[in-house]
């Protein structure tokens, strides 16, 4: 029993590294291409010699849902990115108990 | 009102309860649970908290964090850096889902289990850090500045803080850290990362800072007012599992040291030159705050706060006039200051005892018969302290001019590396005599040169990080230096933490005598008796 178990453990968590590889590979780093092409810098890695200071101004705290916060940041073109990301997450964390979704895996 | 302030899920959990504009208690996690830094919900902390207040329910929750921007942060940085960084990305998702995203429900769900109804709500990382360096402090107005590797977006905010009013106005993001810069030098010379960062500290006293110049040209550029970035090309912690990469290696002449590997002289230059780089940092940003805020007086947190030599120099060279550093300056007194954020109020940090309460009975002549005959004693008396430091509650504690008192200690319990000094705890009327401090510590956050031999507590460069105890903070503790005062003319004594390493302080009588036991310690101070082996 604890072999069949050891197995069926070892293919599950096989299976979710090849989703989330997939998806990493597959969606967000094209996503990423695309993105680096249409903006510059967003993580503001460029040093800037000539600058006199990097502080930068804070946004006020606020305890705000999923769209008001992508909203007031210019950012609602994210949402798609996270729902599939939570989709996908998601269905990994669902199957962890079920054996019949684990071979749904393979549709994705 | 009561609210419960929690730090969860990252690195040392805790809970903290403020009921009706004061601080009732406050615990960590790791103490109960015996797992060191411990990141799980902070079940036991929570429940002891409740016990010590009396309560069986409170009006609001505070998480020290907020989720949403910190998954912005992961994600912006999964799309910056893909196709690297696949193993944040494959770790990161399955938590995330599974619990982060829902973190309001989740923290419903788990506090329903200790029979907490509340509303639950999220202060930012960065406040809490703030709040619980402001509200604490005794200024009615001041600077407030907050360091750490990296919250939600920001590593470093600076504000003002005015009656119960805190607001912070600028900030630095993420992946620009100066508590990761100093991770990373952690990591390079073999210490574990948010564990060693005190150790780097420790080692850089009996370096040479030769490699400082080499960090400001390459790693960082540092602004006049202290702003900066660090230059990503030599950092493998965006897309990696690593701190550094192979071009830091390069810069910095070789490759890491593995842990417990010989410590060589280049180890120690590194760290004094991180250090160097650090000081002149923080100093410059001290310097920025206050002038920004009209006021002289500065308060800290944040893990970067802990360096507590950085903090030294900001006094001893006037760039303020007054500091006040949050003691739980990591994210375990982020618990604080997330209720702080909510009821904002004015609190007392007081003898730092805000965990569960126990038996304060002490044989005060036996403990310093025992000290003055050199012996070792282990003192556990009072509620448990809040934050990293033994204050006196559950200490080992040990005659500070006996030459190898250290080697003693360390040989008998601690086994630290040789390096890292012991502390020492002062009668603090007796302070000025013996260290040249700038004001009273009684957390243990601040260093002053020792002004007189006491060879087990000092430091290669002369310092001590002390502790001054007075008659109102630490009643006992000073009953027992009093004591020994009186005894052999000598109001200082070695002050450890009560644990073995690796091994968070003892929390309950209980562990106490195993910890006894199982060590070389002479001597133990409990509910009034002296253990004996």
């Amino acid at each position: 029993m604890s072999g069949l178990l050891r197995l069926w453990r070892g293919v599950r968590g096989g299976v979710s590294t090849v989703v989330l590889a997939l998806v990493f590979f597959g969606f967000l780093t094209p996503v990423g291409w695309v993105l680096r092409w249409l903006r510059s810098d967003p993580l503001q890695r460029r040093l800037e010699p000539d600058r006199d200071s990097y502080w930068q101004a804070r946004r006020p705290d606020e305890d705000v849902g999923l769209l008001d916060f992508f909203g007031a940041r210019d950012k609602l073109w994210l949402l798609p990115i996270v729902v599939v990301l939570v989709t996908v997450g998601l269905l990994l964390v669902i199957s962890e108990g079920s054996l019949v979704l684990t071979f749904l895996y393979p549709l994705f | 009102m009561r609210v419960l302030g929690i730090s969860a899920f990252y690195h040392d959990s805790a809970a903290a309860l403020v009921v009706d504009g004061a601080l009732v208690a406050a615990a960590q996690e790791e103490r109960f649970s015996r797992i060191k830094h411990d990141p799980g919900f902070p079940r036991q902390a929570i429940a002891a908290c409740m016990k010590r207040a009396g309560l069986t329910s409170v009006d609001r929750v505070v998480y020290y964090e907020r989720p949403l921007p910190k998954f912005e942060r992961l994600l912006e940085t999964w799309l910056a850096t893909a196709p690297r960084g696949f193993s944040s990305f494959a770790a990161a998702l399955p938590v995330w889902t599974r619990q982060r995203l829902f973190l309001r429900r989740h923290l419903r769900r788990r506090l329903g289990e200790l029979g907490i109804e509340a509303e639950v709500g999220f202060a930012s990382h960065h406040h809490s850090h703030a709040a619980s360096a402001f509200y604490p402090s005794p200024f009615e107005e001041a600077a407030v500045l907050t360091l750490d590797g990296v919250g939600e977006w920001e590593t470093a905010t600076v504000g003002v803080g005015r009656g119960t009013t805190l607001t912070l106005e600028q900030c630095l993001r993420f992946p620009h850290s100066l508590g990761l810069l100093y991770s990373a030098f952690t990591a390079y010379c073999g210490f574990r990362i948010n564990n060693g960062e005190y150790k780097l500290m420790g080692l850089a006293a009996s370096g040479e800072p030769v490699y400082a110049q080499r960090i400001l040209d390459h790693l960082i550029d540092v602004k006049a007012d202290g702003s900066f970035r660090l230059n990503l090309d030599y950092f493998g912690f965006l897309a990696g599992s690593q701190m550094f990469n192979e071009r830091f290696c390069t810069l910095f002449d070789g490759s890491p040291r593995v842990a417990e590997g010989p410590l060589t002289k280049r180890h120690r230059d590194l760290a004094a030159s991180i250090q160097q780089v650090t000081e002149l940092v923080v100093s410059r940003m001290a310097a920025d705050a206050v002038q920004r805020a009209g006021t002289r007086r500065l308060c800290m947190a944040g893990g970067v706060a802990l360096n507590c030599v950085a903090n030294g120099k900001l006094l001893a060279d006037g760039v303020v006039d007054d500091l006040w550093v949050q003691p739980a300056s990591g994210d375990a007194g982020g618990a604080i200051g997330a209720a702080l954020s909510v009821a904002r109020c004015r609190v007392e940090m007081a003898g730092g005892d805000w965990g569960p309460e126990q038996s304060e009975d002490v044989d005060v002549q036996g403990v310093v018969d025992a000290l003055a005959a050199g012996e070792v004693v282990a003192l556990f008396q009072g509620a448990m302290e809040f934050g990293p430091r033994a204050l006196g509650f559950r200490s080992i504690l040990a005659d500070p001019r006996v030459p190898d008192m250290q080697g003693r200690v360390n040989a008998m319990v601690k086994k630290r590396e040789a390096f890292r000094p012991f502390a020492p705890a002062v009668l603090e009327e007796h302070a000025a005599d013996w260290f040249d401090l700038s004001g009273a510590s009684p957390y243990m956050t601040r260093v002053g040169r020792v002004l007189r031999p006491l060879p087990a507590v000092t430091h290669v460069d002369g310092t001590a990080r002390v502790q001054t105890v007075s008659a109102a903070r630490h009643p006992v503790f000073h009953a027992v230096l009093s004591a020994f005062h009186a005894r052999t003319g000598c109001p200082v004594l070695l002050n450890t933490s009560f644990n073995v390493r690796g091994e968070p302080i003892v929390a309950t009588p209980e562990q106490a005598l195993r910890c006894f036991r199982s060590t070389g310690i002479d001597v133990l101070a409990l509910e009034g008796q002296l253990h004996r082996k």
